[in-house]
């Protein structure tokens, strides 16, 4: 695939990459086609990259759906939970904007009002292979950062 | 040695007598909607359920309320990115029958073929994730592999693979061309031929069967008094379908029958292993009925009102109240809209997804069986998503231990190698 | 269906709780085309259990969804339920409406009559402020629990819109002004 190769999925980056996803009141949508770009005909698992129960163990945070009253609190935890070097990814248009949940007495607003952001997979919902592209995305940045030493 | 003396004086009894609470949720590391349990356990059986929802709650008939109806619609279709198209097309027939909008054949015939298309897709991703809680890792990748056929004949007819936005008040708003039907046909080759090894991976295997039969039971009457709606219902035997009862679109113009396990020949019980017959029947019926709409698709316009000003007026216009129903892959979706002349919005909206009334059901599914049964359970009644994850146990002595959501899956996983020696 | 019946059926079990009836017919169907009925039916809010009652007992009916309506002065609640399924062509859906005065906004449970009417009874609670008198949990079910607005009320605009400017101005916000 010329675009991998044009990320240069960075060989050095000693650790597979475990992702960890939440929900956070979306309508499902951009989670099953999270699902689905792990599932052979996308196959992000070729990569190194897994889904994986705890936050503790994530390297990247996965963050779908319009933050709602109840999963704010829990949103908080899970990126306090998350061990530095991290990278938030927010896949879908209600997690980047609030996308069409606008002015709701439950809705608090896109992610980036919650936690900082680092990569933005717009799209409603967003296609897997634009998902992976976030991903790989999340992997070079984080790249970086170890690279220039910045660890939590 | 160093042995506490208290810690072995425990009686039988006491032991016997401890019962747990265990909150599980909302937050779950696998693509599944947060919703919160909480099970009172009696060792290892379940004895007690309480279910807290609405954390995905956003307040869409609010919303909704406050926009004019187009909006709405596309607001509507993402109440549910798996059953994306059910919400539309019951809207729009609530809307279509509150101002007395006719829509033409054609029309009709497309809604149905891009309905049952989702169908087809919702219930394969069903049968995935239920593979996956029973710890069949392998049938997961080979049911979505297989569901990506009809996820790329959805992104070829309609444009995109989720949120289609075919339906629109009055019509549909893109057509099936004669040049795009044979891709239809193809899938309907490629599943049709596939069929048999659905089954028999699903229904002729002996440990699926070890754990999902008289595991999660809705009786009969049970599923009745609760209102239950869909496969939900119909794996217990209840012969309820909003196509067959009610029919509508271009259902109307075919023999539709509610499916229950009675059509696999075996007498309902209303367990899991049902909830899959169910399911997979329904795909073939699905297959049978767009095939049925590719050749009988009548000719004509895609909708009675074209000019989107002109239907906006025509709406604007309107008054009255109407009821559209459908039959999504979860069961039956119901609005209602009220419109007020001079009032571009609904001035009432109310909206029943499938679930909602399947919410209930679960609360007699889970008496009585195991924890390890739990997320297999969750996942049969098709919730939009299963939901467990991680488990705050608290024993007798008050000392808490968190297991994440791996450990249920883990301690489901072993139950099947367990039964399965 | 037949309608008539179910109208008379009603209306000699109720009797003067009967108000008024409506039916809505509607063809379906391109090749070969039939006929579906919605039928509503208005009755006195202090008959309505016996108007459920008497459903249960002479149709095996299916609650699809209690609707809620902010008439102003007055909050009309619609029981649609549907009857007859299970048979090509037999369901209809017969919605009980009743109207409360906002005044007295109390209404009796059908949870005895129909287990299943507790999540769209304990979603009348919550959404609009009705007291439903004598179901057996009462607890919000989708609005988080400290909550405390009605947000399908018209009158109560004002509490709402408060909650919504709470939500899209929170102090929290992180990277925004």
């Amino acid at each position: 695939m010329g675009w991998v190769n044009d990320m240069a999925l960075p060989r050095s980056f000693k650790r597979a990459l475990w992702v960890f996803h939440i929900a956070t009141g979306s309508c499902n949508g951009c989670d099953i086609e999270i699902v689905a770009a792990l599932t052979p005909r996308y196959d992000v698992e070729r990569f190194g990259i897994m889904l994986t129960g705890t936050p503790r163990h994530a390297d990247v945070l996965l963050i779908t759906g319009p933050v709602t009253r109840p999963m704010l609190p829990r949103l908080k935890r899970i990126y306090e939970q998350t061990p530095d070097p991290k990278a938030v990814v927010v896949v879908g248009g209600c997690g980047s904007t609030s996308g069409v949940f606008y002015e709701s007495y439950n809705v608090v607003g896109p992610v980036d009002e919650v936690i900082p952001v680092d990569v933005y997979v717009p799209g409603c919902p967003a296609r897997p292979e634009a998902i992976i592209d976030g991903v790989v995305k999340a992997v070079a940045k984080l790249e970086t950062l170890e690279k220039s030493g910045v660890s939590g | 040695m160093g042995m506490n003396n208290q810690s072995i004086n425990l009686e039988i009894g006491q032991c016997a007598a401890t019962t747990y609470s265990v909150p599980v949720g909302p937050v779950h590391p696998a693509l599944k909607e947060p919703i919160r349990f909480s099970f009172n356990l009696d060792g290892e059986r379940i004895v007690g359920v309480d279910i807290k929802p609405g954390f995905a709650h956003r307040g869409i008939e609010y919303m909704g309320m406050k926009r004019n109806l187009i909006q709405a619609l596309y607001l509507s279709e993402r109440i549910c990115g798996i059953c994306s198209i059910s919400h539309p097309l019951a809207f729009t027939q609530a809307v279509e029958n509150a101002a007395g909008i006719e829509v033409p054949p054609r029309a009709q015939y497309i809604r149905t073929i891009i309905g049952e298309l989702e169908r087809i897709h919702s219930h394969l991703l069903w049968a995935g994730v239920g593979a996956h809680e029973l710890g069949f890792d392998t049938l997961l990748h080979l049911t979505w592999n297989v569901r990506e056929k009809t996820m790329d004949l959805l992104e070829q007819l309609t444009g995109n693979r989720v949120d289609y936005a075919i339906p629109i008040f009055s019509g549909v708003r893109r057509d099936i061309p004669e040049e795009k039907t044979h891709l239809a046909y193809e899938a309907i080759d490629y599943y049709r031929g596939l069929l048999q090894q659905m089954i028999d991976a699903y229904l002729h295997d002996k440990s699926v069967e070890l754990r999902t039969r008289n595991v999660g039971v809705l009786t009969y009457d049970q599923a009745v008094e609760l209102c239950a709606a869909g496969p939900t219902t119909r794996a217990s035997g209840v012969k309820k379908d909003v196509r067959q009862d009610m029919p509508y679109l271009a259902y109307a113009d075919m023999a539709i029958e509610a499916i229950t396990p009675e059509a696999f020949g075996t007498e309902p019980i209303g367990d899991v292993y049902d909830n899959i017959i169910v399911r997979l029947l329904e795909v073939a019926q699905a297959i049978d009925i767009i095939e049925y709409c590719l050749e009988n698709m009548p000719s004509g316009e895609l909708m009675s009102i074209p000019k989107v000003p002109a239907l906006l007026a025509a709406l604007k216009k309107a008054s009255g109240e109407g009821i559209g129903r459908h039959e999504a892959p979860r069961g039956e979706v119901f609005h209602y809209v009220r419109l007020e002349e001079g009032v571009e919005e609904a001035v009432a909206w109310k909206v029943k997804a499938p679930t909602y009334s399947n919410l209930m059901s679960w609360v007699p599914k889970f008496l009585g069986d195991e924890i390890a049964d739990v997320p297999i359970i969750a996942a049969s009644i098709d919730p939009c998503m299963c939901c467990m994850d991680r488990a705050h146990f608290a024993d007798a002595q008050g000392n808490t231990s968190v297991r994440m959501k791996q450990e249920l899956v883990r301690l489901s996983r072993e139950k099947t190698r367990r039964i399965c020696g | 269906m037949n309608v008539a019946n179910l109208f008379a059926s009603f209306r000699s079990a109720l009797g003067d709780g009967y108000l008024e009836d409506r039916t809505i017919e509607r063809t379906v169907g391109t090749v070969e085309t039939g006929t579906v009925y919605d039928l509503w039916i208005v009755v006195e809010r202090d008959r309505l259990h016996d108007a459920v009652a008497h459903l249960c007992e002479a149709y095996d009916p299916h609650l699809s969804v209690i609707s809620g309506d902010d008439l102003g002065e007055t909050l009309a609640l619609n029981y649609h339920f549907t009857v007859g399924w299970g048979a090509r062509y037999g369901e209809a859906t017969v919605t009980l409406r009743t109207v409360l005065p906002k005044s007295d906004l109390t209404v009796p449970t059908i949870t005895d009559l129909l287990p299943g009417a507790q999540t769209s009874e304990r979603e009348k609670i919550e959404f609009l402020g009705v007291d439903v008198v004598g179901i057996p949990d009462d607890r919000n079910i989708f609005l988080p629990e400290d909550m405390t607005i009605h947000p399908w009320r018209k009158d109560l605009e004002e509490e709402t819109a408060k909650e919504v400017k709470r939500m899209v101005k929170w102090e929290g916000r992180h990277g925004h002004e």
